[in-house]
């Protein structure tokens, strides 16, 4: 994999779920300052982003799950790996949820959720038997695209514009940007990229490639928060279940370039595919490393099938998992962001500290 | 074995293309009753609905025509919006299709009680867009007006929505108030939505029948009149003309419209001019009494139209002269105006509260609850300035010459 890739996958991982679901959530906390939680949201993943590169060079040649076992010892690291299996199985399945419920409540009313997120899965699955390096190629052939629908987005969208609505500028004073960019920054899951450092070529760009995937994928999902709050205004945005799609369906150029909001689906229908598909590797790597598989791709199945599974359970109805993100997400996505990192990265300090005391001990 | 399974695999890539001939719920033209006007009256067990369904048949240009309506306009009682619409399926022969909707009528007594509900069932039905123009009734029922067939447009929700533009674009004493627009003002605290009316002209029950239209001068039409005042999301009142071309100037709905100045000094007559362009800002201050106060900035750009004085256009003193007149009528014209609506609705159309919120909000805070009231008393301050462009194509006024030989 190179770096290009990686840059367009860390693109396609922060892209993913976030431009569907949290313009909404932004504008409900931070009303007309959205877009500055945003930026807020923008400067935490840098930090974990940070975070993630220290561990990654302090476990060289290791993924995620590899670290673990470094530093928290066989057994524990296990342990750990399959509180990481279960976070990624969990944003997994409410990614195929939210891609059922988005296309069935908005464009194919009458189709059963269930052949929606049936095709799409086998659409992964297919995707996961080909391998990583066969997704990153694929994202290279998405990207021109995605960008290209979302200049149209854009671009169509530009005398819509009603600039007062920006205002009044932090209204609230900086609470509700900084509680609002927190919420938004749990649905990245930068840690995922982790996994997938080993498989790069070389390691000689990587950190560019990772943190300009992040930044311009940030970028994108800022102009969406952004235009959001420009021409839906606060209210809107913050009671639409998809205000990003909603503002797909308010372009009207000169009563010609109307109702392309069916085009525009493929934006989202491609940035799922690629967290999706970043997900689903992750697991695989995960159930590797967990059961001691001796290739990844005995999982695809069982992992599609749990998969399945999960996504008919966590998404029983768009309230309930508007109330779990609302709730409890935050948390236990910190849990997985930031606490087990750090404490992975402490032990691993500690465990190098230690191996130098008793180098430096052994002659004298 | 292996020629087996290379068949089997054929087979099965075979199969997988069957999916992809369709979609699950694709829906056929043919199938399909297109809905291209949506009237809602109130009932005393819910809600009377109106649909206005094309008929096929008759829209076709290249045949001539059986002599049956192009339109078919169906009512039915529901609870709600959706059960009425489902009802009327024991009458349409077809599945009614909403995406195509051109207008959205409500009765006015509906609206006089409210609309929260209906707009509720509008934002969240998926197959409808943002794209139709919603009416206020004036003084009837929905019902009445999806009743009435139009000359010129074949069908009558089709001259509804393009007259809406047109008269907003040239005329702006009517409203073209799109869904998302009307929730947007209604759910942010500091501003009231208006929407447009239309009115039943002449007699209702012949403007159904199809062959009145024969006529050169049909004796039914369907008129855009004046906007409704909405406090909250209820109709408090009527604004006529000149009221409803303030409101659209206020909030910068303006694209074109006409105007006059009587001439200036002795002499009856006037000078008709055209808005070429118009921007209003409003600008919240504080008072001399420490209360939030507005200055209303509004510059016009205008041309000549038509002059009925002896007044010599080749002075610049001329322009200069007509210019302040237009701003002085302007001025006392719109301050007269905002006036009376803060008098007689206490509804802040104009979006005064909404500037107070946006330029201050530590002020705004304090007015928040009860900004109706407050916007009653309000001191607005407006301030126009004119600039006159073109006097069209002769210079001197014809009176003028006429007279002078």
């Amino acid at each position: 994999m190179g770096s290009r890739q990686f840059f367009i996958l860390t693109f396609g991982l922060t892209v993913g779920t976030s431009i569907l679901v949290t313009p909404s959530g932004l504008a409900a906390t931070a009303r007309e300052d959205a877009w500055l939680g945003g930026l807020a949201g923008y400067m935490i993943n840098l930090g974990m982003a940070a975070m993630y590169i220290g561990l990654v060079k302090l476990f060289p040649g290791q993924n995620l799950f590899g670290m673990f076992e470094k530093a928290f010892g066989k057994w524990a690291g296990k342990a750990v790996s399959l509180l990481y299996f279960v976070y990624f199985l969990i944003l997994a399945g409410t990614l195929l949820g939210n891609l059922g419920f988005f296309v069935t409540s908005e464009v194919l009313p009458d189709t059963p959720i269930d052949i929606v997120q049936i095709l799409f899965l086998a659409a992964c699955v297919m995707c996961a038997k080909t391998g990583i390096v066969v997704l990153a190629r694929l994202g290279e052939l998405m990207f021109p695209w995605i960008l290209f629908f979302f200049m149209v987005l854009i671009l169509a969208l530009l005398p819509q514009i009603e600039w007062d609505y920006i205002a009044p500028v932090l209204e609230g004073g900086l609470g509700p940007v900084l509680t609002a960019g927190f919420h938004a920054s749990m649905f990245q899951e930068l840690i995922v990229m982790v996994v997938f450092v080993p498989q790069l070529a070389s390691l000689r760009n990587w950190k560019g490639a990772f943190l300009g995937g992040l930044t311009f994928g940030h970028l994108l999902l800022v102009s969406v928060v952004l235009f959001s709050v420009l021409i839906l205004g606060i209210e809107q945005s913050a009671n639409s279940t998809f205000p990003a799609y909603a503002l797909a369906k308010t372009i009207s150029l000169g009563n010609f370039l109307q109702r392309i909001e069916g085009i525009l689906i493929a934006l989202w229908i491609m940035t799922f595919f690629l967290k999706t598909m970043m997900l689903f590797f992750s697991m695989m790597q995960g159930m590797k490393t967990i059961l001691g598989l001796k290739s990844a791709s005995y999982a695809v199945y069982p992992i599609a099938v749990v998969l399945l599974l999960v996504a008919w359970n966590t998404y029983v109805n768009s309230v309930y998992i508007g109330e779990v993100i609302q709730k409890v997400w935050g948390g236990y996505a910190m849990i997985h962001l930031v606490a087990i990192p750090l404490l992975t990265g402490a032990s691993g300090l500690l465990r190098r500290r230690m191996k130098i005391l008793s180098e430096n001990a052994e002659p004298t | 074995m292996k020629e087996r399974l290379r068949g089997l695999m054929l087979a099965g890539l075979l199969l997988h293309a069957s999916l992809l001939t369709g979609c699950w719920n694709r829906r056929e033209l043919n199938d399909l009753a297109v809905v291209v006007a949506l009237g809602v009256d109130l009932e005393e067990t819910g809600y009377l609905v109106t649909a206005q369904v094309v008929n096929p048949n008759e829209v076709r240009s290249q045949r001539s025509s059986s002599g049956s309506a192009s339109v078919v306009t169906y009512t039915e009682k529901g609870v709600s919006i959706p059960d009425a619409l489902q009802r009327m399926l024991g009458k349409v022969p077809r599945q009614l299709y909403l995406s195509h909707l051109r207008v959205m009528v409500f009765g006015e007594s509906l609206a006089r009680k409210g609309l929260i509900d209906v707009l509720d069932y509008a934002a969240r039905e998926h197959d409808l867009r943002n794209d139709f123009y919603m009416l206020v009734a004036k003084g009837s029922k929905a019902r009445d007006v999806l009743s009435v067939v139009t000359p010129f447009e074949k069908i009558p929700a089709e001259s509804l929505f393009s007259s809406i533009m047109v008269s907003n674009k040239k005329w702006a004493a009517t409203g073209r108030i799109k869904l998302q627009h009307f929730i947007t003002v209604l759910d942010r605290g500091g501003s009231n939505p208006v929407l447009s009316g239309v009115r039943v002209e002449g007699d209702k029950k012949k403007g159904r029948n199809n062959d009145f239209l024969r006529e050169i001068r049909p004796e039914t039409m369907l008129k855009h009149e004046g906007l409704a005042v909405f406090r909250k999301d209820k109709l408090v009142g009527w604004l006529g003309e000149d009221d409803s071309k303030t409101v659209n100037y206020m909030i910068n709905n303006v694209s074109g419209t006409t105007g006059f100045v009587p001439c200036p000094g002795r002499g009856k007559g006037s000078i008709g001019v055209s808005i070429m362009q118009s921007k209003t800002s409003i600008k919240a201050v504080k008072g001399e009494d420490g209360k939030p106060a507005f200055k209303v900035r509004h510059v016009l750009e205008a041309n000549v139209d038509d002059v009925q004085c002896e007044l010599d256009l080749s002075d610049p003193g001329s322009i200069t002269l007509i210019e302040k007149e237009l701003e002085d009528l302007a001025r006392g014209n719109t301050a007269s105006n905002i006036r009376e609506v803060q008098r007689k609705f206490a509804s802040d159309i104009y979006g005064f509260g909404e500037a107070l919120h946006r330029q201050m909000p530590k002020e705004w805070a304090k007015y928040k609850s009860e900004w109706d009231s407050y916007f009653k008393t309000a001191k607005i301050e407006v301030n126009v300035e004119v600039a006159l462009r073109k006097v069209g194509s002769i210079l001197q006024p014809l009176k003028k010459d006429m007279e002078g030989q």
